[in-house]
């Protein structure tokens, strides 16, 4: 996340170009290092135990190193090891900056300093930006004051987050949250919650972003936003709010997911408080929409 | 090896399911779309046993479970459905529900709950 944090950091302040951006996140993904493969080089975990946390990792809200402490694979101190080294990850946007000539130390140095104040975010939310701690830093950046329990609106959002990087990409650019009343779109699925909390929450883009987003959670191809495509959008809304809800039922509280709807070509009226998170993945510009009620539609 | 019927509205949960299905020599004979569909493919193919999808459109997958159950109250269901869905399990089971697996699918839990059922 702090890379694409920081490059675009960058790239708004003109020191970096949009295909310079794209080069050095490139070149970070040939070296990046997931905890499992560093477990497994260190020696912690096998293949097979490894596989087998991926796959509860589906099912549970959970992290990676918290469902090998349970399953007794590994302890506190070797995933804090295995941790250690998985944070320096940062260093790679750094170091390809700098080896590639688009930076001196200097700047680099420099414009690290101006990133630290301009962000806004604090010393504890800076250092978990480098740490891809994904919960502090969307608590940081996400404000949604006017949701009437915004600590549980802000959780799911962490939890959407959280999906994004499981099921279809980790190179994640979270921008401000903004209310909104009336917004168009050209492709969005959504789906309504109901009970004790009663919201809505949806993801829009262009079709050719939904379509791509589409073909990396089915694991299959889709033509546009064809039924494939629709119909996996539907499906990563199921498995998220699923998620979600499993997490709310172990604290007692029970909602009811309604089926998700896909529009195409429309406008979104909230009837009530509602906010639009843009969201950038490696291959589009995402809105993300979380509101109370249910919102009213307009084809156009 | 079972002759299972696959009833889902979602035609990317019915490819997963099928592929999984059919790595463990399974035959899919047919696949319905949704309740009302389900029953009529479960009275033409008569399969060994039916994954059912718990919400989908026209008859949800209970009520399809339970159009079964009562033209034949010894067919095996299984259901199927997203995490966060206890209560509809739950209903489900008491209506009759052999068995239940929640999406995403993991394929060793879904041929382990396929394997159970059918030796019931």
């Amino acid at each position: 996340m702090f890379s694409q944090f920081f490059g675009n950091y960058l790239r708004k302040r003109g020191f970096i170009t949009l295909a310079q951006m794209r080069e050095v996140l490139a070149l970070q993904d040939s070296v990046r290092v997931k905890l499992g493969v560093l477990a497994i080089d260190a020696g912690y975990m096998s293949a097979g135990q490894v596989e087998e946390v991926h796959n509860l990792q589906s099912k549970i809200d959970k992290r990676f190193g918290e469902i090998a402490i349970d399953l007794g694979i590994l302890d506190q101190d070797k995933l804090s090891a295995l941790l250690g080294q998985q944070n320096k990850r940062h260093l790679f946007i750094s170091q390809a900056l700098i080896d590639k000539g688009i930076m001196t130390f200097e700047t680099f140095a420099s414009c690290l300093e101006d990133y630290k104040k301009d962000s806004g975010l604090s010393e504890k939310a800076f250092e978990a930006l480098k740490a891809n701690d994904i919960d502090v830093v969307t608590q940081a950046l996400v404000h949604l004051p006017e949701l009437g329990d915004a600590k549980m609106y802000v959780d799911y959002f962490s939890l959407f987050v959280r999906n994004l990087v499981r099921f279809v990409d980790d190179h994640i650019l979270l921008e401000q949250a903004a209310k909104v009343e009336l917004e168009t779109f050209d492709c969005l699925i959504y789906q309504e919650i109901e009970g004790r909390f009663k919201f809505f929450t949806g993801v829009a883009g262009p079709e050719p972003a939904m379509a791509e987003f589409a073909s990396r959670f089915a694991k299959m191809a889709v033509s546009g936003m064809d039924e494939v495509a629709r119909d996996s959008l539907g499906e990563f809304m199921n498995v998220h709010n699923g998620l979600y809800l499993s997490k709310l039922s172990n604290e007692w509280v029970e909602l009811e997911l309604l089926p998700p709807e896909y529009k195409q070509s429309g406008s979104l009226k909230s009837v009530g408080v509602a906010y639009k998170i843009p969201f950038a993945l490696s291959f589009g510009q995402f809105d993300f929409y979380i509101g109370v009620g249910a919102p009213v539609f307009t084809h156009r | 090896m079972a002759r299972i019927l696959i009833v889902d509205d979602s035609i990317v949960s019915r490819t997963n399911l099928k592929t999984i299905l059919q790595s463990a020599q399974h035959e899919v004979v047919g696949e319905g779309v949704n309740g009302e569909d389900g029953l009529e493919k479960f009275l033409a193919l008569r399969p060994d046993m039916v994954t059912m999808d718990i919400t989908m459109p026209k008859r949800n997958g209970i009520e399809c479970l339970k159009d079964i159950l009562g033209h034949d109250p010894e067919a095996r269901v299984m259901m199927i459905s997203a995490l966060g869905q206890g209560a509809k399990i739950l209903e489900a089971v008491n209506s009759g529900a052999r068995h239940y697996i929640t999406k995403p699918y993991e394929p060793d839990k879904v041929l382990e709950a396929v394997a159970e059922l059918l030796s019931e």
